[in-house]
C-alpha cells in the first residue's frame, strides 16, 4: 500500500513540475498598455477639476469611435446601449471637445465608465488642440473687475482641463498601442455571439472636494499613527532670480528709484494628459521663451562691462506656477511687498515697487515671421525703447496701447502695484489671439518648431535656434542702447543657442550643465538622462524636476562676474569664498567654452562668482497664517496624489459562457466533495496518521 | 470577576444531566457579583453589561430556583436592557456619522480617525 502511495505521489509531483510554467493567470487574462497618459485631480478653493477612477479601477465594455459618423450612429444604437451596464468609450482624440463629450455624457449617463482617447499616428494629430480655457487664467486677471471687453485669446480652447469628470480619462499616443488595441477590438466585436473586449482604467486620486478640505485633512494627525498621509500638494515650484553680481546694493547704500529692470519668463505649463518621465509638451509655451530668456542673460553677461558703468540693475526672474492662475507672480509680488525681495540676506537692500523701472516679459513664442510687443500702461511706456526695438528688429510689431494685455505674468505685477511701472510683453500673440495652436497641451512638442527630436544633436543649428538668435541679439542691443546710451552691435555664438535648444527640448543631462556645475551637482542630472521639457505642473519639493537646478546653474553662470574668472582661484579658496561671502555664490566649474573669452586658457577648471536666489513659488494663500482657502483673493490650486495608474484590456465572455463556467465549477466542487466523502468512508488507511504496520 | 469553581464547569461541559450542587456560599457570591457588574457598567462599559448578561444568564433563568435567584435575575435583565440601549446609541451614531461626515465639514474631518482617500 505504502509503495503504491509513494509511486503515485512521485508521478503526481512530476506532472506538477512539468505543467507549472512561470506564468500567472493574471498575465494571461490582461493585456496592459504601459505608455498611457492620464488625467488627474486638481483642486482649488471652491472646485475640483480633472478626473479619477474608483479605487479598484473603472471597467466596462470597450466601444471604439473613430469619426463623427460612427459617433452619431453609436448614440442612436439603442440595442448596443442596452446590452451592457458599463462602457469604456475609446474615442479618437480629434473628437475630444466639449460638444462630443457633453453629448456622450448625456446619452450614456451613468453607463459611461471611462474614456480612452487615442492618437492614430504622429501625423494624425488634430489641427488644433487646447484643453485650456478660451480666455486663459481669467479667474485672476488684471481685468477681473474692470469693464474692459474680454478677449478670447485662445479660441481653440475647449476648457475641458477645468472641468470635473466623474470617470477616468486616459490617452494612448503610441501607434503600436493603437494598432494592438484595434487588433483585439476587431477580433472580438462581432455582436453578441463572441466575447467582447473590456477595458479597465485605474487612476485613483487621493484628494477630493476642495483645497480647503484637502489641506485640512493633510494637517490632521493622530498620535497613535506615526504615518501622516498627504492627500494633495500645493502647486508651485521655485521662483529663481539672478543678476550681475557687481550690482548688489548692501544696506547703508540707497538704491536709486526706478533703477531695476525685471526680465520675466515662466518655467511651467500644463497638460490635461501626463505621464511621468515622458515629454510633457510645452515647446512654444514656455520652452522657446525660456531659451530666448537664457540667451538674453548670456548677452547681458557678455556685455557686462558696458552695463556696470551705470546704476541700472537688470534682474532675470523665472516664475513657476503661472499657468495655473499666476500663483508664482502672486508669490513674487507678495515677497516684494513684504520686503523679502531679494530673499536670503537681510543686509541686502530690499527692492520695492518704487525701485522698479520696468518689466519685460517673454511669453509663448511660436516660430512665426512676426512677433508682437504688448505694453501697458500707455502713460508710462517708453516709446523710444519700443521704437528702437522695432527699428532693430523688423519682426516685432507694436500692439496699440490701450488694447488689453494677453495672458501674462505682467498682469499680476501691474495689478498688485496699481500699474506704477511699464510692462512690455514680447509674445507670439497678436491683437486678439495666441498663435500657438496647441496652447497648454502635450501636442505642443518640438515638431511644432520644425525640429525632428530624434536627429537633434547637441550642436545642431536648427531653424528655431537661428530664429531665437535673430530675436535676442536686437533685443539685447536695444536694452543696452536705452540703458547705457551706447550704440553697439552685439553677437551671441549660435552654438550657445543650439546647446540650449538641445538641453531644454531633448536632454537636460547635457554637456552644458556639466560644464557650468561642479561634478557632484552634474551627477544629480544623470537620473534625468534623456528627460526633455519637464514643463508640467510642479508640486515642489514633493515632485522633483531637473528644470530648477538647470535654470539656476545656467543662469548663474551666464551672469557671472567675468572679471572674477581671471583671478584663477584654486578649488579650495573657491570653497572658502563661498563660505565667507553671504551675497554671492561661488562654484568651481570646468567651464563652458563657447561662453568663455578665447584668451583665457584655463584647463583644469576655475571659480565662478555669481548672484543667485530662489524662493518657493506656492501661492501666498498657503503662506499667510490662517488664510481662508475658500477666498478667491489668491489662487489656491493643489494637485492630488496618486499611486497606481494602469490601463488593461481583457475579454468579457458571453452570458452562455459565463453560465457554463459557473455550472462546471459548481459541479466540480460537489463531485470532488462527494468523491472525498466516499474515499473517507471506504478507505481503511488514513494518510494523515502513521499506519500501524 | 467571579468564576465558577472548576469542578462545576467540568460537569456542565460534559453535557450530562446533573443537578448542580451549588451551595449557598456560591449563590451569595453570584448575587453580589451581578450587582457589582451592573454598577460598574455605568462607567460607559456596555461590554461589561453584555458579559454580565451572558455569563449569569444560566444562573438567572436555567437552573433550579434558589433564594438569591430573583436578585440575580433582576440585575441580569437590567444589564440586558443597558446593553440594548447602548447598541442603539452606537448604531445610531455610526449611521449618523457615516451619513453626515462630509456635511459636517471640519468637525467631520477632525472626528475621523483614518480619513478615506479620494472621497468627500
Amino acid at each position: 500500500m505504502r509503495l503504491l502511495f509513494l509511486l503515485a505521489s512521485f508521478y503526481l509531483q512530476n506532472v506538477f513540475v512539468f505543467c507549472s510554467q512561470p506564468k500567472r493567470v493574471v498575465d494571461q487574462m490582461y493585456v496592459s498598455f504601459d505608455h498611457a497618459r492620464y488625467c488627474v485631480r486638481r483642486l482649488n478653493g471652491t472646485h475640483e477639476i480633472g478626473c479619477q477612477s474608483a479605487i479598484r479601477g473603472n471597467s466596462g465594455r470597450m466601444f471604439m469611435i473613430d469619426n463623427d459618423k460612427e459617433f452619431n450612429s453609436y448614440l442612436n444604437d439603442n440595442k448596443t446601449m442596452n446590452s451592457f451596464d458599463a462602457f469604456i468609450i475609446v474615442l479618437n482624440v480629434n473628437l475630444f471637445d466639449s460638444n462630443h463629450i457633453d453629448r456622450l455624457m448625456k446619452r450614456l449617463d451613468t453607463k459611461l465608465n471611462g474614456l480612452l482617447l487615442y492618437l492614430k499616428s504622429k501625423s494624425a494629430r488634430p489641427l488644433d488642440f487646447s484643453p485650456d480655457d478660451q480666455c486663459p487664467n481669467h479667474r485672476n486677471s488684471f481685468y477681473l473687475n474692470q469693464t474692459t471687453e474680454t478677449i478670447n485669446w485662445n479660441r481653440r480652447g475647449t476648457g475641458l482641463f477645468f472641468r470635473s469628470f466623474p470617470f477616468p480619462i486616459m490617452l494612448i499616443e503610441e501607434e503600436d498601442d493603437y494598432q494592438r488595441l484595434l487588433k483585439f477590438y476587431q477580433q472580438f466585436s462581432n455582436g453578441q455571439s463572441t466575447p467582447a473586449c473590456g477595458l479597465e482604467l485605474k487612476t485613483f486620486q487621493s484628494a477630493a472636494h476642495t483645497t480647503k478640505t484637502c489641506m485640512r485633512r493633510n494637517d490632521i494627525s493622530h498620535s497613535l499613527i506615526d504615518f501622516q498621509e498627504t492627500f494633495c500638494d500645493p502647486i508651485g515650484g521655485l521662483n529663481i532670480y539672478s543678476k550681475l553680481p557687481q550690482s548688489i546694493t548692501i544696506v547703508p547704500d540707497q538704491r536709486p528709484l526706478k533703477s531695476v529692470i525685471l526680465i520675466l519668463a515662466s518655467t511651467d505649463s500644463f497638460q490635461m494628459f501626463l505621464e511621468t518621465k515622458r515629454p510633457t509638451g510645452g515647446s512654444q509655451q514656455p520652452a522657446t521663451a525660456l531659451i530666448t530668456f537664457l540667451a538674453l542673460a548670456h548677452l547681458i553677461g557678455q556685455e557686462q562691462d558696458e552695463l556696470t558703468k551705470q546704476n541700472k540693475e537688470i534682474i532675470f526672474v523665472t516664475l513657476d506656477g503661472d499657468a495655473m492662475d499666476y500663483s508664482a507672480s502672486y508669490k513674487f509680488m507678495f515677497d516684494m511687498n513684504n520686503g523679502n525681495f531679494p530673499s536670503g540676506n537681510k543686509n541686502e537692500r530690499p527692492i520695492e515697487t518704487k525701485h522698479i523701472h520696468s518689466i519685460i516679459e517673454f511669453q509663448s513664442l511660436s516660430m512665426n515671421s512676426e512677433l508682437w510687443l504688448h505694453s501697458y500702461p500707455s502713460k508710462l511706456i517708453d516709446q523710444n525703447f519700443i521704437d528702437s526695438l522695432i527699428k532693430n528688429n523688423r519682426k516685432i510689431n507694436q500692439i496699440p496701447t490701450g488694447t488689453p494685455l494677453p495672458p501674462a505674468s505682467s498682469q499680476i505685477f501691474l495689478q498688485q502695484t496699481s500699474s506704477s511701472f511699464p510692462a512690455y510683453i514680447l509674445a507670439s500673440i497678436n491683437q486678439n489671439q495666441i498663435l500657438n495652436r496647441y496652447y497648454h497641451s502635450f501636442f505642443d512638442d518640438p515638431s511644432t518648431l520644425s525640429i525632428n527630436i530624434s536627429t537633434l544633436e547637441y550642436n545642431t543649428t536648427t531653424q528655431v535656434s537661428q530664429w531665437i538668435k535673430q530675436i535676442v541679439e536686437p533685443f539685447a542691443q536695444t536694452l543696452i542702447e536705452s540703458l547705457v546710451g551706447v550704440n553697439k552691435t552685439v553677437h551671441i555664438k549660435q552654438e550657445i543657442i543650439n546647446n540650449l535648444v538641445y538641453c531644454i527640448l531633448k536632454n537636460m543631462n547635457c554637456p552644458l550643465i556639466h560644464n557650468v556645475t561642479n561634478q557632484s551637482v552634474g551627477n544629480t542630472f544623470q537620473p534625468f538622462d534623456q528627460t526633455s521639457m519637464p514643463f508640467s505642473i510642479n508640486t515642489y519639493p514633493t515632485s522633483i524636476t531637473p528644470t530648477f537646478p538647470f535654470i539656476q546653474y545656467v543662469l548663474g553662470y551666464f551672469l557671472r562676474d567675468r572679471s572674477f574668472d581671471l583671478q584663477n582661484l584654486p578649488e579650495k579658496s573657491c570653497k572658502e569664498r563661498a563660505y565667507k561671502d553671504n551675497f554671492c555664490s561661488y562654484t568651481f566649474v570646468d567651464g563652458y567654452l563657447p561662453s568663455m573669452n578665447s584668451n583665457n586658457t584655463l584647463s583644469s577648471g576655475y571659480c565662478v562668482r555669481s548672484y543667485l536666489r530662489s524662493v518657493q513659488s506656492i501661492s501666498p494663500a498657503f503662506i499667510i497664517p490662517n488664510y481662508d482657502l475658500s477666498k478667491t483673493e489668491y489662487p489656491t490650486w493643489t494637485e492630488s496624489r496618486w499611486t497606481t495608474i494602469s490601463l488593461r484590456l481583457f475579454l468579457i465572455p458571453t452570458r452562455t459562457h459565463e453560465i457554463v463556467t459557473l455550472i462546471i465549477g459548481m459541479m466540480l466542487t460537489s463531485i470532488s466533495f462527494f468523491f472525498l466523502c466516499f474515499l473517507r468512508y471506504y478507505t481503511k488507511v488514513s494518510l494523515l496518521q502513521p499506519s500501524s504496520s | 470577576m467571579f468564576t465558577y469553581p472548576t469542578n462545576l464547569k467540568f460537569e456542565a461541559d460534559n453535557g450530562c444531566q446533573f443537578t448542580l450542587a451549588i451551595n449557598s456560599y456560591y449563590e451569595e457570591r453570584i448575587s453580589t457579583e451581578t450587582e457589582e457588574q451592573w454598577f460598574r457598567g455605568f462607567a460607559f462599559l456596555p461590554l461589561l453589561w453584555l458579559i454580565n448578561f451572558i455569563w449569569f444568564f444560566r444562573q438567572a433563568f436555567k437552573v433550579e430556583p434558589y433564594p438569591q435567584q430573583a436578585e440575580i435575575r433582576k440585575y441580569v435583565i437590567r444589564s440586558a436592557i443597558g446593553t440594548f440601549i447602548w447598541c442603539i446609541i452606537i448604531i445610531a451614531w455610526n449611521i449618523i456619522f457615516q451619513q453626515l461626515r462630509t456635511r459636517l465639514g471640519p468637525a467631520g474631518d477632525y472626528l475621523t480617525f483614518v480619513v478615506p482617500r479620494g472621497y468627500y
